[in-house]
């Protein structure tokens, strides 16, 4: 048993750390308020060899919950996910030829050129698409929505799945031709909404083999929920401080209202929270990395994830009255992340009915 | 980081579940089932206690020059937590925490006498700190030992003091110096129960645990029962409270309880087709158990990884204390609402698990005020953890 970070992780952590200074004041995070997304941050990490293993060509997952971790924390506007867990790990480990292509455009135009769009209208399971392909001469003919598709408007291809007779099917597909409208969410993270009725995709943008679609739908499931928990941890963990910090200074009836006990023992609770959040993501990440069998304890995660956000959000911010929802102060912008982290790829309690579904199996 | 038991430990559970197997025969089952014996101290109890003493199972965390086994602590949760599942009513405290602090800590009579002999599996302990007014407040406590010729002479009442009907003798801390800061004066005493001046009454509790008020009416004791310098009895205390914190909420026998209860439910009909398990809201309740089990036990380990690696923090015990104790009573409110109106019978015929259930829900209250009520582990947090002002 061991609960502790490697040499090589906490070097991660704190280079991490050290580059996010320069994109998390106050000044520079104002700047993306109304559209939550750093290209410059972006370029940096993957000029920094953070996104891309610069040595093998490799993503390495166990970096990209780091990096989340920290970008949650400083909560700047950049999520991976779609990105680099959903497109570039999903083709490594797909049967997919064109990787080291996308890589090599990626390394050296620095944009985020390839997204995914996995979600859609009330589709609680990524798993499950509703989104149908029919059999045409050329490929599939698709029929159905996908919605908070992460920065679709400026990706040139995405990746989307649907479900046929024949099974799930994952396809990466050209952007240009394709209906897509920018959503306006309560974060301000650019999604979009993508309109596939009557899109034909080929057979050769569709990356897996008949029958292996599943496996990747339900490993791309795994990895979301590793990374929204991880950003969702650095979030617990700042308004964690914040609270901490400002209950301990701020004074009424001639004394800091951290010294009240109601006042204390709700900061307690958060940081229980913080501790329920933080020991299950380990756990699933250690199951995820060993290659061991990990579904309900990712659900579990998931359930624990939404609780977790949604309690230490509202306690945070009652606990530091009006500056809790003042603009000029930094708390707001994690209140409508974690309200955005608790709701997408599911929720508590859809993954609460999941897991019950797998526990009570009468086998 | 890795988290899982090594094949080793896994090894040592499989070990544990099958000697305890053999060692709770029906008569030992019997005896266990009768309410006077639900804290141990019945002949079979002693019996097996005695054989575990053999065997060596006793001194779990002991150096071996003590007849010890070393394990480390995460090996001593593992035994806690496989003995714990068998509702075996171990005395740990007196092994795991009492014992070790005598083997360190006492006087040469003490580890050659009581400490061997608790190995041995032939001394029991029971806690003296509570009194009528120094509860949460224990540092307050007014019990007193006077020096005298004979070495110690010692006044005073406790209460809470459990086991204490069958205890061999108490771990006693009383006052021995009133003009310092009250947590500086005091020390911590060997007390023998045979003594002329001990004596107790018994205090029943609505889960048909008894406890007792403790009474100590001029006990004269040796300079060696005394444990630990004088005056310096306050970090045993402390060191003490965060063993048992551990003990207390411990995950094995909610988590044996609750896959006997889903084991239960899948084979329980409620009508032609359905078995109890598939009703949704019923789904929902394991599920909830599940996800509060795999927390509680993720707390439990990290803490023996935090005791095995010298990082251990007071918020660790602290958090696992509040963790395990508030999620008990839930987890047993919701094991009662799948089975209904069946988990509070306690008549044979239609008991659920012959009433372990509706046993537990009852004693599982103490928890969250006993062994440092949750409101002071909440402040623990909020003080050490969270580096707030003191909460006034």
């Amino acid at each position: 048993m061991d609960f502790s970070s490697s040499s090589e992780e906490k070097l991660i952590r704190e280079s991490l750390k050290k580059l996010l200074e320069s994109f998390s004041s106050e000044d520079y995070l104002k700047k993306f308020d109304s559209h939550r997304y750093d290209p410059a941050l972006l370029s940096e990490l993957i000029n920094q060899g953070f996104i891309v293993d610069q040595d093998t060509n490799k993503i390495n997952f166990d970096v990209i919950k780091i990096l989340s971790e920290e970008l949650g924390y400083s909560n700047s506007p950049l999520n991976p996910s779609a990105l680099v867990s959903d497109v570039l790990i999903t083709l490594q480990e797909s049967s997919f030829k064109g990787l080291s292509e996308i890589l090599k455009d990626l390394l050296s135009n620095k944009l985020y050129s390839y997204t995914s769009a996995l979600n859609e209208p009330l589709n609680f399971e990524i798993e499950s698409p509703k989104v149908t392909g029919k059999l045409s001469n050329n490929g599939y003919e698709l029929s159905g929505t996908k919605i908070l598709s992460y920065n679709l408007d400026i990706a040139k291809k995405a990746l989307i799945s649907f479900i046929t007779d024949d099974g799930v099917y994952l396809a990466l597909i050209e952007t240009d031709q394709l209906e897509i409208t920018s959503l306006d969410v309560t974060s301000k993270v650019p999604y979009s909404k993508l309109n596939l009725d009557g899109v034909i995709v080929s057979k050769e943008s569709i990356i897996n083999k008949s029958g292996e679609g599943l496996y990747l739908l339900k490993n791309i499931y795994a990895r979301r929920v590793l990374i929204q928990a991880s950003l969702a941890r650095g979030m617990v963990l700042k308004m964690l401080e914040l609270t901490a910090a400002y209950t301990s200074e701020r004074e009424q009836f001639d004394r800091p209202i951290g010294s009240f006990q109601a006042v204390s023992h709700r900061a307690a609770n958060m940081f229980i929270d913080h501790q329920e959040l933080d020991l299950n993501l380990q756990q699933a990440s250690y199951l995820y990395s060993s290659g061991s069998d990990l579904e309900n304890q990712i659900l579990n995660l998931k359930y624990i994830t939404g609780n977790v956000l949604h309690r230490t959000s509202y306690a945070a911010q009652h606990l530091h009255g009006g500056m809790g929802v003042a603009k000029e102060y930094p708390l707001w912008r994690y209140c409508l992340s974690a309200k955005e982290h608790e709701i997408i790829n599911g929720n508590s309690s859809s993954a609460l009915e999941a897991l019950s579904k797998n526990i009570t199996l009468n086998q | 980081m890795k988290i899982e038991l090594t094949k080793n430990q896994q090894k040592l559970k499989d070990e544990l579940k099958e000697y305890f197997s053999a060692l709770l025969n029906k008569e030992l089952l019997s005896e266990m089932s009768d309410p006077q014996f639900f804290e141990g101290g019945g002949p079979e109890f002693k019996k097996a206690l005695k054989i575990m003493g053999q065997d060596g199972w006793i001194g779990l965390s002991w150096p071996k020059e003590f007849g010890g086994k070393e394990f480390t602590p995460i090996e001593q949760y593992i035994f806690v937590e496989e003995i714990m599942r068998t509702g075996f009513p171990f005395p740990f405290l007196t092994t795991e925490s009492v014992g070790p602090m005598i083997a360190q800590y006492g006087s040469d009579w003490a580890k050659e006498t009581i400490a061997k002999s608790i190995l041995r599996g032939e001394t029991i302990f029971a806690i003296g700190y509570s009194e009528p007014n120094a509860g949460t407040d224990l540092a307050s406590l007014k019990t007193q030992a006077q020096p005298c010729k004979e070495g110690f002479k010692i006044n005073g009442q406790k209460i809470w003091t459990s086991l204490a009907n069958y205890a061999d003798y108490i771990w006693l801390a009383a006052r021995t110096n009133n003009e310092v800061k009250k947590h500086k004066g005091i020390s911590m005493f060997i007390v023998p129960t045979d003594d002329d001046g001990f004596s107790y009454t018994p205090i029943q509790t609505l889960g048909d645990v008894t406890t007792n008020m403790t009474y100590y009416d001029d006990i004269y004791v040796s300079k060696d029962n005394l444990v630990g310098e004088l005056n310096s009895g306050w970090n045993l205390i402390t060191s003490q409270l965060n063993l048992e914190r551990l003990a207390l909420v411990n995950h094995g026998p909610v988590d044996e309880l609750y896959h006997q209860l889903l084991s239960l439910a899948k084979s329980t009909k409620v009508d032609s087709t359905n078995a109890l398990s598939d009703i949704d809201w019923v789904k929902s309740n394991f599920a909830k158990i599940y996800s509060g089990l795999e927390t509680l036990k993720l707390i439990c380990w990290k803490q023996v990884w935090g005791m095995e690696n010298n990082v251990l923090s007071m918020t660790d015990a602290s958090l696992a204390k509040i963790y395990g104790s508030e999620y008990f009573i839930e987890a047993y409110r919701m094991m009662m609402e799948i089975f209904g109106e069946l988990s509070i019978i306690r008549d044979d015929s239609l008991s659920i698990l012959n009433s372990r259930l509706e046993r537990m829900y009852r004693t599982a209250s103490i928890l969250t005020f006993g062994g440092g009520t949750n409101e002071v582990q909440r402040d623990i947090i909020s003080m050490a953890g969270l580096l707030m002002p003191r909460s006034r």
